[in-house]
């Protein structure tokens, strides 16, 4: 096993030094000069050089791409062009608004996807099979963002029951940027400001928890129908187990497996489509700082931000491969 | 030159008309994939004759802004007083069209670079499918929005864009299927009887990858989609005034708090749009792999 993490982990690093190269090349050499396309286009070719020259841009690429990678490694990716803060620090007070919104996105994901694919699976072909069959089918079709619209229209515009932006209402003074608002301010027994972040949360959680809901309730749909096909639940049915324990003692464990990878994964992508969610609620995360970045072109932050939510990929990646060779033996001897 | 000439019979031979006849009728017995046909054929019958059917899509009439719908206006006016049905029924030939594109670009590409990764093997080909594990390691709408903004905000960077997203499945799908095709007999038989390489793949490992590779373009299309219209909703893809349905939502979305309807119609056709090639794309699986059909 250690060897195995070992060799999982080694892999990991190339990667993610491929993938900021890759991220660096985009930023750095595709469609046009960047110092030109901070400026606009009326600007003037002395204040371009300029820029050009502040920023470093008429150096060779590979030694730009040295000089970038040596400060990252320190922690440091550069200034904003807009804020002329650090990017490190732009995106850490950012970062937990977006984790806390993911984790509750696959919490609540995983959950409707689970129970819908576990009873859709064990009762095939029902009424339940259909309709969750076509819950899912239409949670993978509709746009993340239009989903958002229409919770918007129903809850926040004609039912008037959440609120449908922002991560807490300002005037009750808690900071929008604290790390798990919601749990903390139950903790420290501030239920003002639990109810009103918890009331933020519901509908961004909800908007980006269709994807994954979607994609869990058909795995796991897939894996309870082959795992109930099996010989060992022909066996236990026969000693006399009801259908109930054959489900939860042997059939569950066993569909689990492939759940798990798929959970992983779609955590992974949950971090991508944050920026469409919290673009559409205008919650204060990574998302809506790399889209804000992007239309402003402030592709140091862009850089920042696809390069940690990259690399975050990459580590839940490597948990997922580990989390299943614990889980199935058999994966680390192939 | 052998094989040249077995392909013609191989065509007419009853057993391969068998087949076709097989994954025929298995997919018009599916009745979720010919839901999912007839939603295409509707939207392609819409894409290409609709705008001449409705009214200019650009055309403003302020005065008349945000009307609900009615006989005159069946979607009702968006806030320059254009008509969300025109706009709607141009979207159409707008999101198929660049979504067609960015698959043939994810589709080429990925393709040529599978199988020249999966025929050579070795090095070169660990290489090449190196540089395309990097593309997704990259959680894929910021790939594609980075690409988008840094190409230029617009309808074509979105297309390269969200072809360029979607290349990788294509490339890995068409290596894992060159590697188990290049064992066969009949490969070994072309490499002895001089056939070049770029003969034998062209001859022999593409048309054997076909398969999985048009199944796997039809529910690409649909994610196309998806990913052009948030491009475009992010601001990042088809730009004002085209009336492309990402781009119409992100308007609309200004107006949410008091002409809710507006947001209607464009999410309804990408949804129905993706719905359709899901289906059609789930169906063409099941009617070619009935194993792993449920």
């Amino acid at each position: 096993m250690a060897r195995y993490m070992l060799q999982r982990i080694l892999i990991a690093i190339p990667v993610l030094i491929g993938v900021s190269i890759v991220v660096f090349l985009m930023l750095h050499s595709a469609g046009g000069d960047p110092a030109q396309q901070i400026l606009g286009p009326r600007a003037d070719a002395e204040s371009v050089a300029r820029l050009q020259e502040e920023m470093g841009l008429n150096r060779p690429l590979a030694v730009q791409y040295a000089d970038f990678a040596k400060g990252a490694i320190q922690g440091d990716l550069g200034r904003s062009y807009r804020s002329n803060a650090t990017v490190t620090s732009e995106v850490l007070t950012r970062f937990p608004a977006t984790i806390e919104l993911a984790l509750a996105a696959m919490l609540i994901g995983t959950t409707i996807g689970l129970i819908a694919g576990i009873i859709a699976g064990v009762r095939r072909d029902s009424f339940f099979d259909y309709s969750s069959t076509l819950g899912a089918l239409i949670g993978i079709s509709i746009p993340t963002f239009w989903l958002g619209m229409i919770l918007i229209i129903v809850f926040g515009v004609e039912l008037r029951w959440l609120p449908i932006s922002g991560r807490v209402n300002p005037r009750l003074g808690a900071d929008p940027s604290a790390p798990f608002l919601v749990i903390n301010s139950a903790l420290h027994g501030n239920w003002t400001v639990f109810r009103d972040s918890l009331e933020h949360l519901i509908l961004p959680a909800l908007t980006l928890a269709g994807w994954p809901a979607a994609i869990v309730a058909r795995m796991t749909r897939a894996a309870m129908i082959e795992t109930m096909d099996r010989e060992y639940i022909r066996t236990a049915r026969a000693k006399g187990l009801t259908e109930s324990l054959v489900v939860k003692r042997h059939a569950l464990r066993n569909a689990f497996i492939p759940v798990v990878t798929v959970v992983g994964l779609e955590l992974g992508g949950l971090l991508g489509g944050a920026v469409v969610t919290e673009t559409v609620f205008s919650w204060p995360g990574v998302g809506k700082l790399a889209a804000d970045a992007i239309l402003a072109r402030d592709y140091q932050v862009v850089q920042g931000v696809v390069l940690l939510l990259a690399a975050i990929f990459i580590v839940l990646n490597l948990l997922v491969d580990l989390i299943y060779s614990w889980l199935d033996p058999r994966i680390r001897y192939a | 030159m052998d094989i040249v000439v077995t392909k013609p019979l191989l065509a007419r031979s009853p057993r391969v008309s068998s087949r076709w006849n097989r994954i025929l009728r298995q997919f018009t017995r599916n009745r979720l994939a010919v839901a999912g046909t007839i939603i295409l054929v509707f939207l392609g019958v819409i894409a290409v004759f609709g705008p001449f059917l409705v009214a200019d899509p650009r055309a403003q009439d302020v005065p008349n802004r945000f009307e609900r719908p009615s006989w005159e206006h069946w979607f009702g006016t968006d806030e320059l007083g254009r008509d969300i049905l025109a706009r709607t029924v141009n979207g159409a030939r707008i999101s198929l069209a660049s979504a067609l594109a960015a698959v043939a670009v994810a589709l080429t590409i990925g393709t040529t670079i599978g199988l020249i990764a999966g025929y050579l093997e070795g090095k070169a080909g660990l290489w090449l499918m190196a540089l395309i594990d990097l593309l997704l390691a990259i959680p894929a709408i910021l790939l594609a929005i980075t690409l988008a903004a840094r190409l230029g905000p617009g309808l074509t960077s979105a297309m390269i864009a969200a072809g360029l997203v979607g290349l990788p499945a294509y490339a890995r799908l068409a290596r894992g299927a060159a590697l188990q095709v290049k064992r066969q007999e009949f490969v070994t038989a072309a490499q002895v009887t001089g056939l070049t390489r770029a003969g034998i793949i062209r001859t022999h490992i593409f048309p054997n990858i076909l398969t999985p590779v048009i199944i796997q373009a039809t529910i690409g299309v649909g994610n196309a989609i998806l990913l052009v219209s948030a491009l475009g909703y992010l601001g990042v893809g088809a730009q004002p005034p085209t009336p492309e349905w990402g781009r119409m939502l992100s308007d609309a979305q200004k107006f949410i708090l008091t002409e809710p309807y507006i947001a209607i119609f464009p999410g309804v056709a990408i949804a129905l749009t993706v719905i359709g090639f899901n289906l059609a794309g789930d169906g063409l699986r099941d009617a070619f792999d009935p194993v792993v059909k449920r």
